[in-house]
């Protein structure tokens, strides 16, 4: 399964990276919306996991595009403590889950497990 | 007459000592002098610069190969001890690479929970920051000790709890906020203790980013609380008063009651909307008695308060205020007579037929918020 990844903090992006590595995810990492977007569209992700806050692009308009062009691709999205009013329009944008930072790295792994099933069965 | 001469004098002796400036052997030593200054200057600047060019590039150089050794060793699930890589072993002693390393763990403990963060901790420990940290609790500098006890505090070094205790107290106000915070964080409502002694003022911003710590932690008695209400720390009352409000601690209602003839404005005003949540049905006359002692912004507060506590009893109080005071007031006592008071409205509506002005347009303002 081929995970992307936007987070503009590289060590959380790299510890991520490297944790769901060893879970055997195929990552794409990138550190801004416009990287993101650019990869979205040439690499074609199963699942996207996006952080709210992004240079260039925002997750909120990375998960607007994403849905209205390639609906079908699971997308979570990271928010900060305290951000509900972001994740509830993201939710309505079209995303199908969201993390809360901090986060255990035992809910991401659960949270990609559930969608990558949905995904499968639908 | 006089002036004039007095210009001609001035110009004359000014002209005179330029003139003595003027010579080869003045200009020559000015002209070194200048010289001196400007290479002095140059000199500065370019060892400024290439101290901070060094720094940068170590930075860089060090910081992707760090940040891959920290993401390493924050993910490994084994209870091991970290060996640290030989070529960072000379690194770890120049203070900024640790200073460095100690950035990197507080940024990424702050984004994660669970293993990843216990990984982020145990490193800490191992390679003694939390030491490095300490010392920066003795720096005379506030920035520096601020730093010290935020480092200390987000790597949860809670065996360090009484050389940051000491710093809540302190002259400092970012000092004192940062160990007041750190405090809290560790300990929750009973961390409040260090309201026992402080003596320096619990800020408004501070008591605000407190409430709001407290807002994330389970709630716990505070059996001090009371004595807190007794402080001659004034702003801690407030922050007592604010806490009882908050937490509906009515235990503390006659300590909250005492507060209503504090000399601080602050504290009086607090007590009224501390009392309006934690009151009972004596309160309302309470606050109707301590009404004619307060100054206009507290008045204001009574009686918008008594919007929810007010009754048939307060009623012969509110005509009078109807016809005293600012407009303001006459208003504000005209929608608790309007909401709390049997025919208030009644009262209102024969008053504005009495007097056309003001009350008719107290009348139509009350009646039409009353319809929405």
């Amino acid at each position: 399964m081929k995970i992307l990844i936007a987070e503009d903090d590289s060590l959380v992006l790299k510890t991520i990276e490297l944790l769901l590595k060893k879970e055997g995810y195929e990552m794409i990492c990138c550190s801004d919306g416009m990287d993101a977007m650019e990869k979205i569209q040439t690499q074609q992700p199963d699942l996207i996991i996006v952080d709210i806050m992004l240079p260039y692009f925002s997750g909120l308009e990375i998960v607007g595009k994403v849905k209205q062009n390639l609906n079908s691709v699971p997308i979570i999205v990271i928010s900060a403590m305290g951000q509900q009013g972001v994740v509830d329009e993201a939710i309505k944008l079209g995303a199908d889950d969201y993390i809360s930072k901090p986060f255990n790295i035992k809910a991401v792994k659960s949270a990609i497990q559930r969608l990558a099933l949905t995904a499968a069965t639908a | 007459m006089f002036l004039s001469n007095n210009k001609v004098l001035l110009n004359t002796g000014f002209n005179k000592t330029f003139a003595t400036f003027e010579t080869p052997d003045y200009l020559y030593a000015a002209a070194i002098l200048f010289f001196i200054l400007t290479a002095l200057v140059v000199i500065a600047t370019y060892y400024t610069l290439q101290a901070k060019s060094k720094k940068h590039n170590f930075k860089t150089n060090i910081g992707q190969s760090l940040e891959s050794w920290i993401t390493e060793v924050i993910i490994n699930d084994s209870s091991e001890d970290v060996t640290v890589p030989a070529n960072f072993q000379s690194i770890f002693t120049k203070p900024e690479a640790r200073q460095m390393l100690v950035d990197e763990l507080v940024r990424n403990k702050s984004s994660f929970l669970g293993s990843v963060s216990d990984n982020i901790i145990k490193l800490y420990c191992q390679l003694d920051l939390n030491v490095d940290s300490v010392v920066k609790l003795n720096d005379h500098r506030p920035h520096v000790q601020c730093q010290g006890i935020h480092e200390l505090c987000v790597m949860d070094q809670k065996d360090m709890l009484r050389k940051v205790y000491r710093h809540t107290n302190s002259k400092d106000n970012d000092v004192r906020i940062e160990a007041q915070t750190a405090i809290i964080q560790w300990h929750g409502f009973k961390g409040l203790r260090f309201l026992d002694v402080v003596s320096n003022p619990v800020t408004e911003f501070q008591q605000l980013k407190l409430l709001e710590l407290l807002r994330q932690i389970p709630f716990m008695e505070m059996p001090k609380l009371n004595t807190w209400l007794q402080s001659k720390n004034d702003t801690v009352v407030n922050f007592a008063l604010k806490l009882a409000q908050h937490y509906k601690q009515s235990h503390v209602q006659k300590e909250a009651e005492q507060c209503l003839l504090h000399k601080n404005d602050t504290i009086r005003l607090q007590a009224v909307k501390t009392l309006a949540v934690i009151g009972d049905l004596s309160t309302a006359t309470l606050l109707t008695l301590a009404y004619p002692n307060e100054k206009f912004t507290n008045r204001l507060n009574i009686l918008k308060e008594l919007l929810t506590i007010a009754t048939d009893e307060q009623r012969d109080f509110l005509v009078i205020q109807l016809h005293e005071g600012h407009e303001c007031l006459k208003l504000a006592s005209a929608k608790v007579l309007a909401k709390c008071t049997t025919e208030g409205m009644e009262v209102l509506e024969a008053k504005a037929y009495d007097e056309l002005n003001p009350y008719q347009h107290i009348y139509l303002h009350v009646k039409s918020e009353a319809a929405r």
